[in-house]
């Protein structure tokens, strides 16, 4: 009984898992451009940020003071996290970029 | 399993290194601390317990003293980790004298076809699962489907900026801006994440989720039998619906694993002890896993001097990167004991709500039910201890007040909760026949 109820609960989570992992939606094979590109169905607030702060990331100098817009916690602390080579501020700042 | 407590070793002692060496004053050399991480994992393979034996013993007599001290569960073959010499096969010691050549017995709990074939044919489903849900879950982690936000806002950010200045960087800790980072937050993962974006000469956001898969199946193959596929499959879903991928819930879910695992099947205090050492430097929650563990198995065991000498290493450690916290000004978390605890039904339906999972409450039903049918519970015990105490602690912490309480819950109770589910899914291995 406790290993047919060990297996029948292994099925049933293998099976949730799919469920959960197909509600982030397609293409189900290709290579995702951000680390956020499945999470839901709607757009991550970051997504845009992230593919706007890649390309910026090669063209902008070492050191230059950038800043992002929207200027909130979460876009903040994705500038940070995309662009270790910059200085990245609240507000004021050498490069002002749009992320939105 | 030996694989995976030689990377817990190597992990500690890589963090470890890295951190004390940064606090004397010395910059990091990503390849000195290659080659130590290499001997420490080399050395704790090769001391490592033999599954569900403890210790490697020559064949025969040592196996059966072995076997004595550690009752085998079932599931587990010391066919596959062990050959046995021809017409000996699979006795199980003192259970079940074989007569010569009937190999693979499993004695009375029970009996397998004849001859090493039918053990190796028992064993060879559980990698196969344990893959299968390892490659789910690598799926899911690399196409973006299990990330979790906290990778880009917390633990990338401070990793890119400890590899970068080869050290701790204290001034980008302590920036006004960079306080939601949590300062003092412990630093096992982001040091972790430096040294790979150091050896790698620059940090990938896709390796983190890749290591997600990979400690899937580390903390899985700590669980001896059946139980390492019902480890996985619980893993597998909780990551996936909790969207942890990337953060430090699942090295800190391996971490309590492996510590669990060590006490509950080898009895092996040094191993646990190193492992409770990764909880308490992987997340602020570690320490509270690290005192229910100790306290859970001062009363299973009745050994508390023993469960002392385990705290001593966590309790170092955790201790030695308080006081630099405290020395350099980032005390934060842990200053927050003067928040008041404050009871709340509405809490209490909220962090219900969320540890449904979304799905009729499947992980607990999945734990739960073969433990109603179990056997030994006494065997159980210590994870059954281990799981209510952290159910305990994890209510304590959101029963202190905060403006985002409700915000809190819903993004981080699905992966808190999975510790207690993972002491249940030990706890439903250990009581298994």
């Amino acid at each position: 009984m406790q290993r047919a109820l060990a297996v029948a609960a292994c099925v049933l989570l293998a099976a949730a898992t799919v469920v959960r992992l197909k509600r982030g939606g397609g293409p189900y094979f290709e290579r995702p451009a951000t680390i956020v590109d499945h999470l839901g169905p709607r757009e991550h607030e970051v997504h845009r940020e992230i593919l706007t702060l890649q390309r910026a990331a090669k063209t902008l100098p070492r050191c230059a003071r950038v800043s992002v817009i929207p200027d909130d916690t979460p876009h903040y602390l994705t500038a940070i996290a995309l662009l270790p080579d910059q200085v990245v501020v609240h507000g004021k700042a050498d490069t002002v970029i749009d992320v939105r | 399993m030996r694989t995976a407590y030689a990377f817990v070793a190597a992990v500690v002692c890589l963090t470890t290194a890295m951190f004390w060496s940064n606090a004397v004053g010395w910059r990091w050399n990503p390849w000195v601390l290659l080659v130590f991480a290499a001997l420490v994992a080399g050395f704790a393979w090769r001391h490592a317990p033999h599954p569900a034996f403890g210790h490697p013993l020559p064949e025969g007599e040592g196996v059966r003293k072995r076997e004595a001290a550690f009752p085998p569960y079932e599931g587990v073959s010391r066919g596959r980790h062990t050959p046995l010499p021809p017409g000996e096969g699979g006795s199980r010691g003192k259970h079940t004298p074989l007569p010569p050549g009937e190999g693979g017995s499993r004695g009375r709990h029970s009996p397998l076809p004849s001859g090493e074939g039918g053990a190796k044919r028992r064993v060879r489903g559980v990698p196969l699962a344990i893959i299968t849900f390892t490659l789910l879950t690598a799926y899911g982690t690399l196409t973006a489907r299990e990330t979790c936000a906290d990778l880009l806002y917390f633990w990338g950010p401070k990793a890119v900026r400890f590899a970068a200045a080869r050290g701790i960087d204290v001034a980008f800790l302590k920036a006004p801006d960079h306080f939601l980072m949590h300062p003092d937050y412990p630093p096992l993962v982001p040091l972790m994440y430096a040294w790979g974006a150091m050896i790698a000469g620059g940090f990938s956001y896709w390796a983190p989720l890749l290591l997600t898969a990979v400690l899937l199946a580390l903390t899985a193959l700590l669980v001896p039998g059946r139980g390492g596929v019902l480890m996985a499959a619980l893993l597998a879903f909780g990551y996936a619906q909790a969207l942890a991928a990337g953060t430090a819930d699942p090295i800190l879910i391996f971490f309590e694993v492996a510590a669990l695992a060590a006490l509950t099947f080898l009895d092996d205090a040094r191993l646990a002890s190193i492992a409770l050492a990764g909880a308490a430097m992987t997340k602020v929650e570690g320490a509270a896993f690290v005192a229910v563990a100790i306290v859970a198995y001062a009363i299973v065991s009745r050994r508390p001097l023993r469960a002392l000498a385990i705290a001593v290493a966590p309790g170092v450690l955790l201790g030695s990167w308080i006081a630099f916290a405290r020395a350099h000004g980032l005390i934060d978390s842990y200053a927050r004991g003067a928040t008041p605890f404050v009871w709340s039904a509405q809490t209490l339906v909220s962090i219900a709500r969320q540890a449904s999972y979304h799905a009729y409450y499947l992980p607990w039903l999945a734990v739960l039910a073969p433990l109603v049918f179990a056997k030994h519970w006494k065997r159980a015990a210590l994870p059954l201890l281990v799981a209510a105490g952290s159910i305990a602690y994890i209510l304590f912490f959101y029963m202190h007040p905060d403006a985002n309480r409700d915000f809190w819950i819903v993004v981080s109770a699905e992966r808190v909760l999975l510790t207690p589910l993972a002491a249940l899914a030990v706890a439903a291995a250990a009581s298994s026949e």
